[in-house]
Order: structure tokens, then sequence, then C-alpha cells
């Protein structure tokens, strides 16, 4: 076995790896997270390094995505670049997962705070010769009989000193009606819990005081199973073919909720011992992994998962660095993907419980897509693909410094930059407003067909010549590349429209087919939600101009935010509203898009770029 | 307009009922089902997928060229069109997805393939079998997943086994494949996109 050391520049990371890795692998040991959209393919070339020494001869896939010239130069794909002995590896700022801008507000219920940890301090009369009764019967009896003895030795251990350290004055920790830790002194004010949102994309944490249900702090974080692929599939594939592959992506996700953690104890001055519970909500693949529960059933038909129930397990049993003693609680999952997020959605918005018609639409690469007819609960999953998220569009990124996030095309072309900045590339949002304003331009047709130039006679010249041929079609210029930080334009192609296009394709179909096979009709729906971070930067009338969501009135369309991230909150500080998440996981029905007939034809309907009502 | 240039427009503008008129127009002016075929159809269809290629057409476009196209077909007896070959299609094992199965099947069947579409879900004993039966020159496969695809690996030994891999030509594509998915299995040609996949089963058909 030859080891060899690799290092990373800017920062000076290094790695000891045997020859044989990728420099991907190689950077992901070395800490320094790495784009890898294509899960490593070769093929999107987003993991573009410049590297020194010795590594293996470039790929095929290699020589298509780069130049003579840049292979010349050093330039290597990370993913396939194989390390043979020492090497030095200078990555640019663009190949790197950069922290991105994320949505932690939201909607709220009104609920009564009874959270499953309570904490009870007491005052214990010490042992003497007239009470020899043993510390637990002792703490037991103060508790008054409502209480179950502890099932860890931990708390037994701990019993003693905490006793006799304060005059016993101690304060007894019970989560879900079991005794699980006796601390010294009065602790009853140190009581917080974390609600976590494992998105496939972005992780998102929220410190919890539990007495009142506040948030103390809340931080986030792009999820490191990235580096496997963007999307669950990906993932899933990683998981099932990789020895140990399960463990691994369990490992990366809570490696990433410690760091979270430490981040909001910080923030709110908390120790992470005063922290019992952690509540999570993820798609249903985020929630195996969380729980290194392996995938095998969700890989292919019929997409039976391995657990779908809520679930309630010792943090420490997953490596999740809060109290020792503290619990972790997963959300229940509805069905196929569709995971405890939607639940989590459902709860924070109250679909359970209204009247009348109302939809829910988490979009993202996964589309979650949840119908409420007078509290009866329907819902899909739809496979969106990651064009939202900035995903295979040419110049596509996520919503980070740098992302065009809105456009406006009128009689000049005016866009707003993330952080602003010189434009690098879009963002979804910028996506769909790209192609809603070429529309209204008639720069694009109503089909998704780019006109030429010459057909374009009538648009002002100015606008006209930012209509360009380039080899691979028409493409339309937003930055010139004067403009641009990158030195080349940014442009969206004829190629990223239809991307578009089959990604709303996807969501529209799925809510049409819903409502269509509940002989229900767009018009009528009272309030559609946007959930998710998506859902809270996209315009309202470019969502609705291109049909991504039926043409109802814009009043009737809310942006709710991180409504999943608040339903967690909400399970972690409510006993009752977690039995509700249960009610609501065994209730929704499931219903499977891809055994619906007519899916073919909603899908394809639904790819028109124009206000849309019901289909078929 | 000559009637052939009449249908080939039909068809391309996706007009079902003018392309079924014409087609009956033809065979009553005394045009045979294969004519009708090499000379309306299939050029129309290649059209199609040019404009597809281009990014002019899209999923919706071709779609509705490829139900005119079909009505137009419904017309001509199988053995009257004389087919340039057959291809057995289907989506493998544990996948669902069909859309992209779908349009490449009909693209083949405009271009003069007789086709045998075996749906979604096809084990490789299912893909032997139907190739078997009718002695197909070509099987065409597609995936969706990346979980599913090793599924084709397993249609090819299946083939192997059975004692028709030489003579059977193996063709693949879907989101995940690549042309070096395809050497890596040892099939014999990959397409990325539905206009692609006629070419390609041309080229493999003359190879």
């Amino acid at each position: 076995m030859t080891l060899a050391t690799v290092s990373f520049s800017p920062g000076g990371k290094e790695a000891s790896v045997e020859a044989g890795v990728t420099l991907a692998s190689a950077a992901a040991l070395a800490g320094v997270p790495l784009r890898s959209p294509c899960g490593g393919q070769g093929r999107c070339g987003k993991c573009l390094v410049q590297a020194r020494g010795k590594l293996s001869e470039p790929t095929a896939a290699e020589r298509r995505v780069l130049s003579e010239q840049e292979l010349s130069e050093g330039w290597r794909l990370a993913c396939q670049a194989v390390v043979v002995g020492d090497a030095q590896v200078s990555v640019p700022a663009s190949s790197l997962v950069i922290e991105h801008r994320i949505v932690a507000e939201g909607v709220g219920r009104e609920t009564v705070v009874e959270p499953s940890v309570q904490k009870a301090a007491l005052r214990l009369p010490l042992p003497s010769p007239d009470d020899a009764r043993s510390d637990l019967t002792r703490v037991m009896d103060a508790l008054g009989g409502r209480v179950a003895p502890p099932s860890r030795a931990a708390a037994l251990r701990h019993l003693p000193h905490a006793v006799r350290a304060q005059h016993g004055q101690v304060t007894a920790v019970v989560i879900g009606g079991e005794l699980v830790d006796v601390e010294a002194g009065d602790t009853s004010e140190a009581c917080y819990g974390v609600a976590v949102d494992v998105g496939t994309t972005t992780v998102v944490l929220y410190l919890c005081r539990l007495g009142t249900g506040q948030v103390a702090g809340v931080a986030s974080g792009v999820n490191p199973q990235a580096q496997h692929g963007d999307d669950v599939i990906s993932r899933l594939q990683f998981a099932v073919s990789t020895e140990d592959g399960t463990r691994r992506l369990q490992r990366e996700v809570v490696g990433l909720i410690n760091d979270l953690v430490a981040t909001v104890c910080q923030q709110a001055g908390v120790s992470r011992h005063a922290i019992y519970e952690m509540v999570a909500v993820g798609n249903t693949c985020m929630a195996h992994f969380l729980l290194g529960v392996p995938p095998l059933g969700l890989a292919g038909k019929p997409f039976a998962p391995g657990f779908k129930s809520g679930q309630d397990v010792g943090a420490a049993e997953l490596g999740i660095d809060i109290n020792p003693a503290g619990r972790v609680y997963m959300v229940p999952g509805i069905g196929g993907f569709v995971g405890a997020d939607t639940v989590g959605v459902i709860l924070a918005s109250e679909l359970d419980v209204s009247n009348g018609l109302r939809v829910a639409v988490d979009i993202g690469t996964n589309g979650e897509i949840v119908v409420a007819r007078d509290g009866d609960l329907y819902a899909c999953s739809t496979a969106a693909g990651p064009a939202f998220e900035g995903a295979r569009i040419s110049q596509g990124m996520r919503a980070a410094s740098g992302a065009i996030d809105s456009v406006t095309v009128d009689g000049a072309v005016r866009y707003h930059v993330i952080g602003d900045v010189p434009p690098r590339g879009l963002c979804g949002s910028g996506v769909v407003d790209a192609v809603a304003e070429l529309v209204k331009a008639g720069i694009v047709d109503g089909s998704g067909r780019f006109r030429a130039p010459e057909e374009l006679d009538w648009v002002e010249e100015k606008v006209r010549r930012r209509v360009v041929r380039n080899e691979g079609g028409l493409e339309f210029v937003l930055a010139p590349a004067e403009e641009s930080g990158t030195g080349r334009p940014v442009v969206i192609t004829a190629r990223d429209v239809r991307q578009l296009q089959l990604a709303k394709g996807a969501i529209y179909a799925g809510i049409s087919l819903m409502l269509s096979r509940l002989g229900l009709e767009p018009e009528g729906i009272e309030s559609l939600l946007l959930a998710g971070a998506f859902g809270n930067y996209i315009r309202r009338e470019s969502a609705v101009a291109i049909g991504i969501v039926p043409a109802i009135d814009g009043e009737r369309i809310v942006s709710i935010g991180n409504a999943a991230g608040v339903g967690a909150r909400l399970a972690l500080c409510s006993t009752s509203l977690r039995r509700r998440a249960e009610e609501i996981g065994r209730r929704v029905e499931h219903v499977d898009l891809s055994q619906e007939p007519g899916f073919y034809d909603h899908f394809a309907e639904a790819m028109a770029l124009r206000p849309l009502s019901r289909l078929g | 307009m000559a009637l052939i240039d009449e249908l080939r427009e039909a068809i391309i503008t996706g007009n079902r009922d003018r392309t079924k008129q014409l087609v009956q127009k033809a065979l009553d002016e005394g045009m045979t089902a294969r004519q009708i075929v090499v000379e309306g159809v299939a050029p129309a269809m290649e059209i199609v997928g040019e404009k597809f290629r281009a990014n002019e057409f899209f999923v919706p476009e071709l779609l509705i060229a490829q139900r005119a196209m079909k009505e137009g077909l419904s017309l001509l007896s199988a053995e009257a069109v004389d087919h340039i070959g057959t291809v057995v299609i289907g989506t493998v094992k544990g996948d669902l997805h069909d859309i992209g199965k779908n349009l490449v099947a009909a693209m083949l069947e405009g271009a003069g393939f007789k086709v045998v579409d075996l749906g979604v879900d096809v084990s490789p004993e299912k893909f032997t079998a139907a190739a078997k039966d009718n002695s197909a020159n070509i099987v065409a496969m597609s995936a969706l997943l990346t979980t599913t695809m090793g599924s084709m690996r397993d249609t090819i030994q299946a083939l192997r086994a059975a004692g028709i891999r030489d003579n059977t030509r193996v063709l693949i594509g879907g989101a995940p494949v690549t042309q070096a998915y395809a050497d890596e299995i040892k099939a014999d040609g990959y397409a990325p996109d539905a206009a692609s996949a006629v070419e390609k089963a041309k080229a493999l058909l003359a190879a």
C-alpha cells in the first residue's frame, strides 16, 4: 500500500490517501467540499481543479470537457483524476460548494408548549439514620410517581454524586415520561432542543428554548452528501452499491449537524449538554441516511421504505453531539419518497385542519405536492430534477453570492444579483424569471422555442442583439462579458429553456393529475402555498405566467418559507403536535403518479410556457 | 403542393385527421404502403427529429407529430410496409419511466422499423424471449435511474446465454446512461436522445 499526500490550496488542507483514489475523494477527506452535481461521472465539469504532481492520465471524460490547452495547464476533473503519488491541487472558488442563502423564516401554528423534555428542580432530604432510602427512590418519590425509572445505567451512575454535590438540590431530566438523568443543582432553566430540516441540498437547524418554544439560534449548511450527487437517486445508488455507503452518508450528515449544533450553541451562549432532544424532518431517503438504515427497497419499484413511522432513538446511538442522555425523534413519513418534510409542511400550514381546497407545493429537486380538501389529505412526489436548484442549466448555480435571482426584459434588460457582486450565473428563481420575461417579450414562444434574431424585427435593437447563435443553438445574453464576474457572458440557452420546461412540466402535471383524480378544478383552489427556499424567492407573477402553478389570483398564492423546518420545531415543542404528526403520516393518502394513466399527456401539455389551468 | 408533401406537412405539424385523410388518398391513388412510408412518413419524421435536436421542437411537438404519424400508419398493413428492421424496446426492470422510451419507439416506427414495445419494468428474460420470438435485429433499452441501469448488463448477458447476442445489436439510452457506460457493458450503441436513436439504429442495422 502506497500512501500519498495531497495538499489543497488555498487553505493548505492535506489528506494522506492510498494511491488509486480520485482527487475528489482526497478532497473530501481533507475537508475541501468540491461540487459534484453529476455525482462524479465526469459529465458536468463543475469539480474543475488545477493539479501538479503524480496523477493518472486524463480520462476520456476529461478530454471531452477540457481542451488540450487546459489539460497542458494542469486542469483536471477531480472526480476523474486518480492519485498516483504526492500531488498539489489548487481549487478555484467556482468548484467549491459554497454557503448559500437559506430561508429560515416561515409560517407558524399556534400551539401549547408541552415538550417531551421536562426538567424538575428538586430539593431532596439527604440520607439520615432514619431515612436510608436509596438515591433513586429519593428522586422517584420526589417526582411523585408519574415518571418511569431510568432504562440506562448512565442515569444511575450520575445519581449519587448529583444528590450529594449541592445538599440535595438536583434537577431531574425526564424525557417522554422516563427519568433519563439527574443533574446537580438547579439547572431547570437550561433546557433546549434542536429542530433540523435535513434537505437533499441544505440542512437547516434551529435551537429552541423548550420552555417557551422560542428560537434561540439558527444555522445552516450544505449537505455534505452532495459530493455523491445532487439528487436522492445518486445517493441511493451510492448507499446501495458502495461498501459501507449508508454508514458513510450517515456520518457525513451527522458531522454537519454536529457542526451546526456547535454554531447555534455559540450564538446563544448555551452548552450542548443543555440540549436534550433533536427533532428531524427530511425526505424518505434523508430519514434513512440520518438513522443509518440501508434504503434497499427505495432503489427500484415498488419503492418500499425501510420504515415510515416516527422513530425515537438515543442521540448517542446516532453520534449526535447533544446531552448524552438526549433523544432524537424522526418525524414520520407518508409513503414512497414523500417523507417527514412533507408531514412538517402539513403540520406547519395546518392543512390537516383546514376547510376548502388548499394545495401546498414544495418546489425542489423532488417536488412534493399536497392537496387538502376539507381536511382530507393527498400527497405525491414528482421528479422535477434539479433545474430549480440551478443544476442542469448551462450557467446555473445555487442561490449564492453572484447568482442572478431576478430578471426583467422590457426596453432593456435588468437583473438583480445576490450579494450585489458581478453576476456569475443564474439560480432557480433567476431562470424562472428570465424565461417568463423572454416569453413575455416574445423572444421565446409559448412552446418554448427560441425565436431567431431575424424573426424579431419588432423587438428593440438593443434587446434583439442579445439573442445570439452559438454552437448549441440560440441563447440570450443576460449580462455581457464585461459586466460578468467570470469574464464570459451570462446567458440562458435554448436548452436551458427546455430543461425548465421538463422541471415545471413535472410539477404542474403533478398538481393537475392530483386534482383531476379528485374531480377538482384548479380554479377551485382557495389557497396555494409555496414551500421551500425556492418558493420564497420566486416571483408569483412569473410562476403563473409560465405555468409552474395554476393560473389563480395572485393573492391566493402564498409563500410559506421553510415550512418543513417549522413543522420540526412544532413537533419539538409540543407532544400533542407530535402525536398529530404521527396521525398525519398515517392519514395522508400517498398517490403514486407513475401509476397514473394520463401522466404522459398531462406532462406534455404542462410543458407549455403560458398560464395554465385544467389540462386533458 | 404534391400529395406527398402535404402528407409530410400534416405529420410535422401534428395534424392527425389530415394525416389520415392524406394516407387514404395516397392509397386510393395507387401508392404502395412502402412508398408512403419511404417517401412520406420517414422523411417527415426525420425533419421532426432534426427540429427536436435543434431545440426548435420539444416533447409536446414530438408527441403530436408521432400521434399523427401513428394515425396514418394505422391504415397500412404491416406486411405491405416491408419494415427495414425489427426493434424490441422497453424500460428496464425496476424502472417505470417510459416517456423517453415511448418517444424513441415512435421515432423508430416513423423511420420504418417494426417496433415491439415491451413497456416498462422489463426483465432480461422478457427482453430475450421477445428478441427471439421476433427475430429482432436490435434490442433497445432505456433506464432513468442509476439504480436500475445495471439491469442493462444483465440483459446483454441473458442475450448471450440464449445464444442470440451475435445477431442482435444492443442500443441503450436514458438520463444516467453514457457512451462510457455503453462501452463498459459492451452494448453496441448509445443514443442521447430520440432523434439520434434513429440514426444509431440505422447504423447498427448496416453494420
